[in-house]
């Protein structure tokens, strides 16, 4: 349904989109996963035909999105921000949005209401939009990127700032949309999000697309990498702990973080006897160990040596 | 051109919800209108005419002429002259309450004026008639020009009717809230362009099928629509509800059309070097009273130092307002040639704001996308 390929986005001297190439196919959740200032918003400025690219191909359904109007009426974008009028009812919005995707008359009326259901905002429909919560604005924010029944929706980081109540409500309509068929590209930092929603997964960083592929695909990527998470007792120094396990055959990296130390370790679980000989030889008592299973954030730590969340 | 239209019905419907915009388009012109022509009016604002005492100590031909310019056919009997014959009788005069303001003309007066230097007048106003005061310095500083011109030049051509001689203090007001609100109410709308900007949901429009120009046409079309509805209705309403005479109706619908687009170029461009919606509020607001008390909006620069009446003239909002004085004051004899200068200046400064404003516009989207 959606095909990018060396998308590319300069400003001035700096590299904002890089060579990014994907593809989603109907009934398809894509996740692009990445820290803020990645360039996923700039990706998708582009290939909602907000933002000119300066390199690469948009298809949508086969027609370029150069192709104007009648490209962008298949997509339907839901951005980061609240985009909507405040100061008109939810219906008034769903009523302007859809007249502008060219609905009229019965569909659009049918549309309205549809819509209003999805998203649970029936009953205050024909509230002013600034009286909402922040939740249900999230909510009417994807209505209204949805109303038109569009082939492909963008939905850049939907759930910033929503209560798990409207979280969960956004999650179980996005997967409603991937079971009609609509291809789904979302943006987010949030790696649970990403896990628990995407097909496939893009993992996008400083505007270069750096891997991709099903989370299993991603996390089979670290290999035999395990990370291990150790307390050690009050009395004793994080940072000694880090420096005697740092040394030890076998592990990749070790950082303190939340008052545990952090360890990536080639086959993670059968270094751990020698980590926590090695830290009782050094009268470092252990007092909590967990193997952790890898995760994206551990994808993303291995292949950018940054937090997800830095 | 459908989806222009959509737009338009759109802004135009959050425009009209909004009560305090409309308060401030309609209610507070209309308001202070009424206020400062009532306050400021006395006398010479009522339908009595202004009492002017005038004592001529310099006994020449044109000194006797002013008694002359000040009672013509043309000024409606708005001024009442009685002639004094001592600078105690004007004093005596203003201190009894038997006139508003006085003139004494002393010894000089007309040498000075052939001569080119400021001729030794005194004005004497009774407390609380300062509008008077002003109008009798209008209405000398003209007589003074009429007579420095040369005589084979008809005086009308070179100087411009005035609301110093002609007008009533709620007439001079109508027009000056008319033009100084007008201001005001189309910051309104560009405050909500603005923030459609910086709620982003001007993404969501750029990303619609709709085509960018028609996005921008139904923008346009109804900041247009506001101002044409807002200056409509006062005209309307001072009209009716003070009387107030606005001239040829053709003249007068193009001043309006071209004020608005100075308005709008005003205070599009205003916003567009502003960071967001509240910080261009805040310049706009400060620019626009700024160039209202240049612009002669509240008080009339015909009675104050010349310079004033060329800092005025300098101004978008001070053309649009004496635009609106002139044809007021030509009445049926108005037409387009009578505001010719105004048009001009207020649709140029218009179009050139509006130009820079959609420039500067165009990187903002950029940087938000």
């Amino acid at each position: 349904m959606l095909s990018v390929r060396g998308l590319s986005k300069r400003f001035g001297e700096r590299v904002a989109v890089d060579g990014v190439t994907f593809a989603i196919a109907s009934a398809e959740i894509y996740g692009l996963l990445g820290p803020n200032g990645a360039g996923k918003t700039t990706s998708i400025s582009m290939i909602a035909g907000i933002l000119a690219r300066d390199a690469g191909e948009i298809t949508i359904d086969g027609i370029s999105i150069d192709a104007g109007s009648s490209a962008r009426a298949m997509i339907g974008i839901v951005p980061q921000s609240i985009t909507l009028y405040l100061d008109l009812t939810a219906r008034e919005n769903l009523d302007f949005w859809g007249r502008m995707y060219d609905l009229r008359g019965a569909a659009l009326r049918d549309a309205i209401d549809g819509a209003l259901d999805a998203v649970g905002l029936t009953r205050r429909a024909n509230d002013i939009v600034g009286t909402y919560s922040g939740g249900m604005q999230r909510r009417l924010n994807l209505a209204c990127g949805i109303l038109h029944q569009p082939k492909l929706v963008i939905l850049d980081e939907p759930t910033v700032g929503v209560d798990p109540q409207s979280r969960s409500a956004i999650f179980d309509l996005v997967e409603r949309l991937r079971d009609a068929g609509t291809a789904i590209l979302y943006t987010t930092h949030y790696m649970e999000e990403a896990e628990r929603l995407c097909a496939r997964i893009g993992i996008i960083d400083s505007g270069r697309l750096i891997a991709e592929g099903t989370r299993a695909e991603l996390v089979a990527s670290l290999g035999q990498e395990a990370r291990i998470e150790i307390g050690v007792g009050r009395g004793d120094s994080l940072e000694r702990a880090e420096h005697i396990v740092s040394a030890l055959e076998g592990v990749v990296s070790a950082t303190v973080e939340n008052s545990h130390l952090h360890v990536i370790a080639d086959h993670g679980a059968n270094r751990l006897p020698t980590m926590l000989s090695a830290l009782l030889n050094a009268g470092t008592v252990t007092e909590s160990v967990r193997v952790v299973e890898p995760n994206l954030e551990d994808v993303f730590l291995r292949m950018t040596g940054r937090a997800l969340r830095d | 051109m459908r989806h222009a239209l959509l737009v338009c019905a759109k802004d135009l419907r959050q425009r009209l919800r909004d009560r305090t915009a409309i308060l401030t388009a309609i209610g507070a012109p209309l308001a202070l209108t009424a206020l400062m022509g009532f306050a400021l009016g006395g006398s010479s604002g009522s339908g009595s005419g202004m009492r002017l005492g005038i004592a001529d100590l310099d006994h020449s031909a044109l000194s006797f002429a002013f008694v002359a310019f000040v009672q013509r056919p043309s000024l409606g009997g708005k001024v009442k002259a009685e002639p004094i014959d001592s600078v105690e009788a004007a004093e005596r005069l203003i201190r009894e309450h038997h006139a508003e303001c006085a003139v004494v003309m002393r010894a000089g007066f007309a040498k000075s004026i052939a001569s080119g230097n400021p001729p030794p007048v005194e004005i004497l106003a009774a407390r609380g008639e300062q509008f008077a005061m002003l109008a009798t310095r209008g209405l000398l500083r003209d007589f003074v020009n009429r007579a420095a011109v040369p005589h084979d030049r008809p005086a009308a051509e070179l100087i411009p009717l005035s609301a110093g001689g002609q007008m009533r203090v709620v007439d001079f007001f109508a027009a000056s809230m008319t033009v100084l609100f007008l201001n005001f109410g189309v910051l309104s709308g560009v405050r909500a362009l603005q923030a459609e900007v910086d709620s982003r949901t001007i993404v969501r429009l750029v990303a619609s099928p709709a085509e960018p120009y028609a996005i921008v046409a139904g923008k346009f079309a109804a900041l247009l629509l506001l101002g044409l509805i807002q200056m409509g209705t006062m005209i309307a309403a001072t009209s009716i509800l003070f009387g107030t005479r606005w001239g040829n109706p053709l003249p007068t619908a193009a001043l309006m059309f071209t004020s608005v687009l100075m308005a709008i170029g005003l205070t599009a461009f205003l916003m567009s070097i502003a960071n967001n919606a509240d910080q261009g509020t805040a310049l706009a607001a400060l620019v626009i009273t700024l160039l209202s008390i240049v612009g002669g909006q509240f008080l009339p620069p015909q009675g104050l130092p010349d310079i004033f009446e060329t800092l005025t003239r300098l101004t978008p909002n001070g053309q649009a307002f004496f635009g609106f004085i002139d044809l007021s004051a030509a009445g049926s004899h108005g037409n387009l040639l009578t505001v010719a200068q105004p048009l001009a200046f207020t649709a140029t400064i218009g179009l050139s704001g509006i130009a820079l404003a959609a420039l500067r516009a165009r990187s903002a989207l950029q940087r938000i996308t």
